[in-house]
């Protein structure tokens, strides 16, 4: 196994979307799969590309350049789908590459109010310093929740 | 106050299903009794349900059930021995026991006691059997007392540890004026040295004050005999008094014969049919034995259990599609060689297999409709009852096996339906027999298998509703304009009845009401990709037509291509498919539509809809096809720019995240791998004529924003 813990750490999926590095928490990526064909949805928004197969389960996937207004994205050999599980949702994220598995110390993590970015801060739980770099850790059950407050329906209709 | 039951989860649901059924069988069984008085298989009936009842309430603890359970046990046992008679009255605290049962059963589930006040319901039952004239003897009195078996086990480790249990039965005199003091005093005096197991009349009977003149209490002590009989004689104003060891192999053996008899002489007990004549003079614990041994040929399997399969059924059809289509890819890009023809064989055995498995999957998840049938008699009785009409109740086709999914959808809209059929539709006896119909009004509600469906059926003979009316109102009301109006056929003023919001407002005499809940009748049906049909006629009657899919899961459907999206349109939706030829499209008030057989047919481009582009764009109108949908007489065309193949798909909801998408019902993984959108024609339809119609509310093709949970 591993070095031995002394102090808490957090176990992140670390991936790249634009210049920034984002990190969502290891225990809700329940895979990370090549970008596949997507089925459009009607008067979804924007960010919502469609729908995929992912083993005969059928999830929506959403661009995260979109949602964040990093521009489009381009689809690329590491662009991938990071599918994440939220309070039992699943849901695809589209990214322009997955980087790395790593671990942080939760000493390391820096409230989310002193930061300027394209992200709200409103969807991070934090910032995490690396000797190297920063990694803006995304709260995916605001972010998600707050999306699908966002969509489109048509449901009173009835 | 929190419950708790002396039993596991398991063992609860395994009671909880056994009282729904036994509590449905008291439901019917009261029912046939007003209807035919004094008839003994039936008072049989309802003895022995009663009787089951009692015995499992008391094993898991459920001591109100118990009691209640008991009390109508001995009621009945009067009846069975024609001791009692039957009598509205009898009828009616029955019916409202019933009601507590049902309460004290939710109880089970929610481990929180109602406040439901049986001691008065047990009074009264008590009084009807007291009734009659009853013999008291020396040894059996009208107060007995019954122990469950939970009791008899407390008894049984009291005697491995050397104390006794006493039946101790005293009667105070006649002029004593407050019994329950003396039966209090007696408890009081009796608690400090034993264990009181049970009483008779229940403490709670005698906390309310009205207990009667006897008391059995069953005790569980050290002390001996006479000891206990000085004590009892240092009470006041009793008249009788005795004490005995109570043991508990005579109280068996005086009531074992007795429930030989009851088990197997009932028919109902399909169980105990099952064990055939040899079940005669076995003893009850033989019996339940027998019992046990038959049912074990039946396994009790969690919905969630069935569900998941159905699921993995479902995937396993998506494969077979897949390899099928594999293996043709395959045979066409090479020479067919062995290889090839070997895959083609397995893949025909596989998909053979499948389907048959599916088959039997969904079989598994089939019930009889009775299961919600059966508590609409009581239902139209009491409401019959509450309008002062007179209601002749025929169920047909109970026995329709349907999906559970569907069946536990299905019960509300029914009873919106038959509520309004007898509050509304039926005539009072005075006004049918001034129109010349009989003072007995009748309401129909039957279920049958139509093709690929189940048709469901509610009629009544009553007024039937008025079109004109209708009409006006919904004119008035702003949801229509009067020209509107004017081209509408009266299936399709019908239909407005369903809009949501249409009736509740104000109360217009006849047609009113009708109308409440009838949105939630529609939508109700509309989830279980059901339909519902209105034929009503002025002075005849109603009919509600309520069509259902034998199955939610897995349906058939023609696939569709427009532009390079693939769309999936449920078969049983489908009317009829039309090649598009050149100048078949007019256009009437900015709208396409096209003449079929003589009608005009709205027409509807997805492409547009969904707004994508399609070949229809590159030009030529040739070529292109119309898939002409609808649910009851409504129609609407679908132009599509090439037809696909018909297969079975599995239909998945989009999520909770993306919600409901007007016009999609979900999506289906096709043969490919890829996913297809699923068209929900009904809601295309009803969206379609939103627009055209009604000015409330208008065709939103623009972005609308409401709040979605994900949660």
């Amino acid at each position: 196994m591993s070095e031995e813990q002394t102090f808490e750490q957090e176990q992140l999926v670390v991936f790249e979307v634009g210049d920034e590095s984002f990190g969502i928490d290891i225990s809700l990526v329940q895979e990370i799969i090549r970008l596949q064909p997507i089925t459009e949805v009607p008067r979804a928004p924007m960010y919502v590309k469609g729908v995929i197969n992912l083993r005969g389960k059928v999830i929506p996937v959403i661009d995260v350049r979109e949602r964040f207004s990093i521009g489009m994205s381009e689809e690329t050999k590491a662009t991938r789908i990071v599918v994440v599980d939220v309070l039992g949702n699943i849901v695809g994220m589209i990214v322009d590459a997955v980087s790395e598995v790593l671990r942080l110390a939760t000493d390391s993590i820096e409230p989310p109010s002193n930061i300027v970015g394209s992200v709200g801060s409103q969807y991070l739980r934090g910032i995490g310093k690396l000797e190297d770099k920063l990694i803006i850790l995304l709260d995916l059950d605001k972010l998600l929740v707050e999306m699908g407050a966002n969509l489109v329906g048509m449901a009173e209709i009835a | 106050m929190d419950l708790v039951f002396d039993a596991t989860p398991d063992d609860l649901s395994v009671f909880l299903q056994e009282a729904d059924e036994l509590m449905q069988q008291l439901d019917e069984n009261v029912l046939r009794l007003e209807k035919e008085g004094q008839n003994p298989e039936i008072i049989q009936e309802i003895f022995r349900a009663a009787h089951t009842l009692k015995g499992s309430s008391g094993m898991l603890g459920h001591e109100r059930m118990a009691e209640l359970t008991h009390s109508l046990e001995s009621l009945f046992d009067k009846l069975r021995k024609d001791e009692l008679s039957v009598t509205t009255e009898l009828i009616d605290v029955f019916l409202d026991c019933l009601d507590a049962l049902k309460i004290l059963k939710e109880e089970c589930i929610t481990f929180k006691a109602s406040d439901i006040d049986i001691k008065t319901l047990i009074i009264q039952i008590d009084g009807f059997a007291s009734g009659t004239p009853v013999e008291v003897g020396e040894t059996g009195g009208p107060v007995s007392i019954v122990l469950e078996d939970h009791e008899h086990n407390v008894i049984n480790m009291a005697e491995v540890k050397g104390s006794t249990a006493f039946s101790i039965r005293i009667k105070v005199a006649d002029d004593c004026m407050m019994s329950s003091v003396r039966f209090y005093q007696v408890i009081e005096e009796f608690q400090p040295i034993g264990e009181i197991i049970k009483t008779s009349p229940s403490m709670d009977v005698i906390e309310s004050g009205e207990c009667g003149s006897e008391l059995v209490l069953i005790l569980v002590t050290d002390e001996d005999q006479s000891r206990l009989e000085s004590i009892v004689k240092a009470v006041s104003e009793l008249s009788e008094h005795s004490v005995d060891v109570y043991s508990i192999s005579s109280d068996h053996a005086e009531d074992e014969p007795q429930k030989v008899e009851e088990t197997v002489a009932v028919p109902g007990d399909k169980r105990m049919q099952d064990l055939g004549p040899e079940a005669r003079g076995k003893s009850a614990q033989e019996l339940q034995q027998m019992r046990t041994a038959a049912a074990v040929k039946t396994v009790r399997v969690d919905v969630e259990r069935l569900d998941h399969l159905m699921n993995l059924v479902g995937e396993l059809v998506i494969g077979k599609t897949r390899l099928q289509q594999i293996g043709s890819d395959l045979a066409n890009s090479y020479h067919v060689g062995d290889l090839t023809s070997t895959l083609n064989e397995v893949t025909a055995h596989v998909g053979q297999i499948t389907n048959e498995l599916q088959e039997e999957v969904m079989r598994a998840r089939m019930l009889p409709i009775e299961q919600v049938f059966n508590k609409f008699p009581r239902l139209v009785r009491d409401l019959a009852r509450t309008a002062g009409k007179t209601i002749n109740f025929v169920v047909e086709g109970k026995e329709t096996e349907i999906d559970r999914s569907v069946l536990e959808e299905i019960g509300d809209p029914l009873v919106h339906i038959l509520r309004n059929a007898i509050d509304h539709g039926v005539e009072t006896p005075d006004d049918r027999k001034k129109a010349g119909k009989a003072p007995e009004g009748s309401v129909f509600l039957g279920a049958r298998h139509e093709e690929n469906h189940i048709v469901v059926e509610v009629s009544d003979d009553g007024h039937g509703m008025d079109v004109q009316k209708i009409k006006d109102k919904a004119i008035r009301k702003g949801f229509l304009t009067q020209e509107a109006g004017d081209q509408m056929s009266d299936r399709e003023i019908l239909d407005l009845i369903f809009l949501s919001g249409f009736s509740t407002a104000d109360k217009v005499s006849e047609i009113s009401g009708r109308g409440v809940g009838m949105d939630v009748v529609r939508n109700n049906i509309k989830k279980i990709n059901g339909t519902v049909e209105i034929i009503s006629e002025l002075g005849v009657g109603t009919r509600f037509v309520i069509k259902l899919p034998l199955t939610l899961v897995i349906v058939e459907a023609l696939t569709v291509v427009v532009g390079d999206r693939i769309y999936a349109v449920p078969l049983n939706t489908i009317k009829e498919v039309l090649r598009l030829e050149d100048g078949h499209i007019k256009m009437v008030d900015k709208k396409e539509t096209m003449l079929l057989r003589g009608s005009v047919l709205s027409l509807l481009r997805l492409s547009e809809l969904f707004s994508h582009t399609s070949a229809a764009d590159r030009g030529s109108e040739d070529e292109l096809h119309v898939v002409v949908v609808g649910y009851g007489e409504n129609r609407i065309g679908l132009i599509v720019d090439r037809l696909l193949s018909k297969m079975e798909i599995m239909i998945k909801a989009l999520g909770d995240y993306l919600g409901l998408v007007d016009g999609i019902s979900g999506a289906t993984v096709l043969g490919d791998g890829r996913v297809a959108l699923v068209i929900d024609p009904v809601s295309l339809i009803v969206k379609f004529d939103a627009g055209k119609k009604l000015n409330a509310q208008p065709v939103s093709k623009g972005k609308k924003s409401t709040s979605k949970k994900i949660a």
